[in-house]
């Protein structure tokens, strides 16, 4: 076989995959919109509850303004690099900086693998799916055991220790990020730290979820810099 | 009616059990999908084997989080509606704010059982519903052209396409980072433990890091993170 025919090979599998993800992800994801809002319609039928529509607008005007473009934002900056089947699957199971996200990083990191590869889009989606099942089966294992696992899981020990998750694993990944390239991570650590130290602290506090595509942009602009005066 | 009882039905706990299934199918179609493509590649079973084990591994402590988040909303929702919103596409951090933001549009002075009615739950359920449907929406109509210009993007100059994608990684890590400011400011105490966990996780993280790249303790890779993050929260267990 030549080279140009294996590579016509690799280009029409490759292609077929996605194209299969993409749609396969597509139905799957309407299925789970749909089993969405059926939770809060199952409920007013069998309850015969008809909903308070002042409450629903208010609360959609404080929350959806700020929730329904941090959204597509989050859909934005983090399918690349969690590529087509993993995002299909973790904006369907949530729970993605604090769980999907760090997860998938964490298995490419293992395999020595780049984002953006076909071979990390099938070992992002490998790890996405048995991180989903592990926690779905814990949420159910918790959910049976609750009445005994609860003084456990808020005892004055353990609470602490469960409240500290995500600096743990931030920290963590941020040794991973930062001592690979830290030329990348001095222009965005400068500007988190004085933007927060700078900023009224109730604005930071509610602003701080949905900085990341800002401080992701400011990070492909010093990159950029950075790329072009040859220095990373 | 006691509304702890209708927000604990057996009804409510059936329609729980149907979103597990749901997500337990789910995964288990995309393991297997990815499971083939992979194999189809030539990608070495050992290999995904080991990233699935990993990916076990690492989840199991923010899982234990993610259940004491439900623990912490059940006070207001009951178990089953967090279970099942927690389970589909939902964040602890999200659903918390919008159903206390629905709570509040709604009258209630606090997001407690024993301040709701029927009506106020449905309520909180389709705002936290709906709020949260701009991912997913995205992906269906838009994910597939966009993942494509990233990849022309990526083809066109391989350098600067893995610099764009590192660079992502690194503005949502950063952004994190500087999470522990904002607490110090809030709360001295819960902000200096939680640098201090942030500093003992990325030096274990270091120590396990030298161990299997230097001293070839290759048993250690795929558990560095798990270890990292253990060893940080029980620095905050001692001292919190």
């Amino acid at each position: 076989m030549t080279d140009s025919s294996i590579n016509t090979a690799k280009t029409q599998l490759r292609g077929a995959y996605s194209e299969s993800i993409h749609f396969v992800g597509r139905i799957w994801t309407g299925l789970a919109i749909l089993i969405l809002i059926t939770i809060p319609a199952a409920f007013c039928i069998y309850y015969q509850v008809i909903p308070d529509g002042g409450a629903i607008a208010q609360g959609l005007l404080s929350v959806a303004v700020i929730y329904l473009p941090i959204g597509a934002i989050e859909a934005i900056t983090f399918g690349p690099i969690l590529g087509g089947g993993a995002s299909y699957l973790a904006f369907i199971t949530g729970n993605l900086t604090n769980l999907k996200i760090p997860c998938a990083i964490n298995a490419l990191e293992q395999a020595h693998v780049e984002s953006g590869s076909e071979e990390a889009d099938i070992l992002s989606t490998l790890s996405v799916a048995a991180s989903s099942l592990t926690t779905n089966i814990i949420i159910i294992l918790g959910v049976l055991l609750l009445i005994p696992l609860t003084p456990i899981l808020q005892s004055p020990v353990l609470a602490p220790a469960f409240a500290n998750v995500i600096p743990a694993l931030f920290g963590a990944l941020g040794y991973m990020f930062i001592s690979r390239n830290w030329k990348l991570a001095v222009l965005p650590l400068i500007f988190i730290i004085v933007l927060f130290i700078l900023l009224p602290v109730s604005i930071a506090s509610s602003i701080s979820g949905g900085l990341i595509p800002v401080t992701v942009l400011i990070t492909i602009a010093g990159a950029r810099f950075l790329y072009k005066k040859k220095l990373v | 009616m006691d509304f702890s009882s209708i927000a604990n039905s057996t009804f409510m706990y059936l329609l729980g059990a149907v979103v597990a299934l749901f997500i337990t199918i789910l995964s288990i179609f995309f393991m297997l999908r990815a499971w083939r493509a992979g194999v189809r590649k030539g990608i070495d079973p050992a290999l995904m084997k080991r990233v699935i084990r990993s990916s076990v591994v690492f989840t199991i402590v923010p899982s234990v989080a993610i259940l004491l988040g439900l623990i912490t909303m059940a006070g207001g929702l009951g178990v089953p509606l967090p279970w099942m919103r927690l389970s589909v596409i939902g964040s602890v951090q999200y659903e918390l704010i919008a159903a206390d933001s629905a709570a509040r549009a709604a009258g209630l002075p606090e997001l407690l059982l024993r301040h709701m009615t029927p009506e106020v739950f449905a309520s909180i359920a389709i705002v936290m519903t709906v709020c949260i449907l701009a991912g997913p929406i995205f992906n269906i109509f838009f994910l597939k052209g966009y993942l494509g210009r990233v990849q022309n993007m990526q083809q066109k100059d391989n350098t600067w396409g893995k610099l764009v994608v590192a660079s992502m990684f690194m503005g949502m890590i950063c952004t994190f980072l500087g999470n522990p400011i904002i607490t110090i400011r809030q709360d001295p105490g819960a902000g200096w433990i939680a640098m201090l966990v942030m500093a003992t996780a990325a030096a274990v993280y270091a120590v396990c890091d030298y161990l299997v790249q230097k001293r070839k303790q290759k048993w250690l890779d795929g558990f560095t993170l798990p270890i990292s993050m253990i060893i940080g929260m029980t620095v905050a267990g001692f001292i919190g």
